[in-house]
């Protein structure tokens, strides 16, 4: 059956397509950024405006209460539109990987084409965490000191700001993790999304179902990477009871008063309690950022291993093996 | 420019298909063909999976952050088993869906290739070839779902998280059987009381993680069984749907009466007998622990053979009724 469509000639039909997408990636690369700057600016805006603006009465520090709170949802609110940027900079990306691959035998080249059109979604994404980041600041600053009006009374500031005093290694060090991650999350997401489109271009023969590929790829490996963590975490927490608390007894020594957990030992002896909590927290935060990182560096160098073995096996690509595109 | 193009590769599995459903058979190629020019079906067929996966990884990030940092620090055990139970929910709710619009897509797929024909009045020319009808109506079928295979992906994908997910939760629900009452694990393992309960687990667990497949194979039978019964695609489509909806409908008005009656005869008259609903059951002997494991371990093992059992069944014959009916239809 001929629609109007189809009686178009092929060539000029994908010619046109390829006008009409190039058009549509030109203009969201022109509005990406100012509607990001906007979008954070309106944001900000109207939380400090519209929200938290009368206190009920159980409320005893309003001005606590309203900074606490605009900051709060601030940060929930940038940390949320954050990770959609991410996911939208990785989609394109491992999309751009994987239509590369069908493009043409230099990867390098192609790749770096790829590099500079995510530039403007890395930009943004860099833009928002950086707001984030400006965000945390403000609020240590109205949290810690009284250079903005007198402190604010959040619940568990005390209590850090003491940790923070008596052992400032390893807060400092769970920090600078996150530093890092917020800052070189970006270019790593970029690599790992670049490697993934290529491992995807590799297992699909047909030029126009690797950009599906690409998508599964990146999207399979975001739900992977979320199930991997809840996983590890239960089955830690598991083996973590079945060893220190394999069945009840009366009178079994407690070292924290809190919970079911409160028979594993004491990591940081010759603290308070509280302290003890805070620092056991911030060495599983820092454990899992590390582990993290080290994830977001090592696995696209195997995962460009791999594509890059089979591509040069089907012949699709004609690069050397010091060529690496990624 | 020259093109990268991959060569196609027949791999160890595509060898293991049966003759009717390899792309070197003419009517498995008809077939195909006709579905790759379809750009609607193609796009169905494409975005199901990452539509899968995007909306289970964005449910299972909600999750992983709404439940599990909450109360981590005081109270772990209950926030991983919330974080799972959440998870396992979301994630069965969202196979429900899925599987609901996997089976529509099957079945509109399946329902027209023979009813088709009839209608473009080509299946006598079909006939008319050497093929026997067996493997005309099994090229038909294969080929049709071979075009559905990233939605079986996904929801594959997706059966894999909840089992997974299940295990764990089930591995802390049985930590908490267990952990007031630790002289319980020893009796379960000195006296034999754990072997029909875990044959029972066992075979749960096969079924469960059988049932996209078994679900993907018996919606396609049911369209084809209605392909053959009507002359026009349309028609077949609507008794298709129909017919599935019915299957849906009955076998789980079916499975809760029958278990809701198995619970009740079981665990709440005849497991507590002294004070069972039933004048019946008070008269019995209260039934020993071992006896009560080995009863329910063997009334559930053998309840899910026979829902195998069913479900085979009724893909089998609907397969064998689908090539009784195309015998009968005329040009």
């Amino acid at each position: 059956m001929a629609t109007g469509t189809q009686a178009e000639p092929p060539g000029r039909l994908q010619r046109l397509r390829q006008f009409s997408a190039r058009r549509m990636r030109r203009l969201l690369q022109i509005i990406y950024l100012p509607a990001v700057v906007l979008l954070v600016l309106w944001m900000l805006t109207f939380f400090a405006v519209a929200t938290y603006r009368n206190a009920p009465q159980w409320v005893t520090d309003a001005r606590s209460w309203a900074i606490g709170g605009r900051l709060g949802l601030t940060l929930w609110s940038l940390v949320g539109l954050q990770l959609v940027m991410a996911w939208l900079l990785g989609l394109v990306t491992a999309v751009g990987a994987a239509q590369a691959v069908s493009l043409g035998a230099d990867l390098r080249r192609r790749f770096r084409v790829v590099r500079r059109r995510v530039r403007v979604y890395l930009a943004g994404l860099l833009l928002v965490r950086l707001v984030l980041l400006a965000v945390l600041l403000a609020g240590a600053v109205f949290v810690f000191t009284d250079w903005l009006g007198p402190a604010i009374d959040v619940t568990g500031a005390g209590q850090l700001g003491r940790t923070l005093n008596r052992r400032p290694v390893l807060p400092l060090l769970t920090g600078g993790l996150l530093l890092v991650q917020m800052l070189a999350g970006p270019f790593l997401r970029v690599r790992s999304s670049l490697a993934l489109g290529l491992l995807a271009a590799s297992f699909t023969p047909k030029r126009d179902e690797r950009v599906w590929a690409a998508l599964n790829a990146r999207l399979g490996a975001g739900f992977a990477s979320i199930l991997g963590a809840v996983w590890s975490v239960a089955i830690a927490a598991f083996v973590l009871l079945l060893i220190y608390d394999p069945a009840y007894e009366i009178g079994m020594p407690r070292v924290y008063t809190y919970g079911p957990f409160n028979v594993i030992p004491n990591l940081f002896p010759g603290v308070p309690e509280y302290m003890a909590q805070v620092l056991t927290v911030m060495a599983a935060v820092s454990a899992a950022v590390a582990i993290h990182l080290t994830g977001q560096i090592v696995l696209p160098l195997f995962i460009r291993w791999i594509a890059m073995r089979r591509l040069r096996r089907q012949g699709a690509v004609a690069v050397s093996r010091g060529d690496q595109p990624v | 420019m020259a093109q990268a193009t991959v060569p196609t590769r027949h791999g160890r599995l595509a060898r293991l298909r049966p003759g009717w459903a390899r792309s070197e058979h003419p009517v498995y190629r008809l077939e195909s063909g006709r579905r790759v020019a379809n750009p609607a079906l193609r796009v169905l067929q494409k975005g199901f999976l990452p539509l899968i996966l995007a909306t289970a990884g964005l449910v299972a990030l909600t999750i992983a952050v709404l439940f599990g940092p909450r109360q981590l620090l005081w109270n772990p055990e209950g926030a991983v088993t919330n974080t799972l139970g959440a998870l396992l929910f979301a994630l069965v709710m969202l196979q429900a869906f899925t599987g609901a619009a996997a089976n529509i897509l099957v079945v509109a797929q399946t329902a027209p290739v023979i009813s088709g024909e009839v209608e473009l009045q080509s299946w006598g020319l079909l006939r008319t070839t050497l093929l026997p009808l067996r493997e005309i109506v099994l090229a038909k079928y294969a080929a049709a779902l071979a075009h559905l295979r990233s939605v079986l992906a996904g929801l594959v994908v997706l059966r894999f998280a909840s089992t997974v997910t299940g295990l764990i939760l089930f591995a802390y629900f049985l930590r908490e059987v267990f952990y007031f009452e630790p002289s319980r694990l020893s009796m379960w393992l000195r006296e034999g009381m754990w072997i029909m309960p875990t044959i029972a687990v066992l075979l749960f667990g096969l079924w469960y993680v059988s049932q996209p497949f078994v679900q993907f194979l018996l919606s396609g039978a049911i369209g084809l069984v209605a392909s053959t019964f009507s002359r026009s695609r349309s028609r077949a489509v609507a008794m298709a749907l129909a017919g599935r909806f019915i299957t849906w409908v009955g076998s789980i008005v079916l499975n809760v009466g029958l278990i809701y009656g198995l619970v009740f005869l079981l665990i709440v008259n005849w497991a507590e007998s002294t004070s069972a609903p039933l004048q019946v059951f008070r008269s019995m002997p209260q039934p020993s622990p071992q006896q009560v494991a080995f009863v329910l371990g063997s009334t559930a093992t053998l309840y899910l053979l026979v829902v195998i059992a069913v479900q085979v069944g009724l893909i089998v014959g609907g397969l064998a009724l689908a090539q009784r009916r195309a015998r009968r239809i005329g040009g």
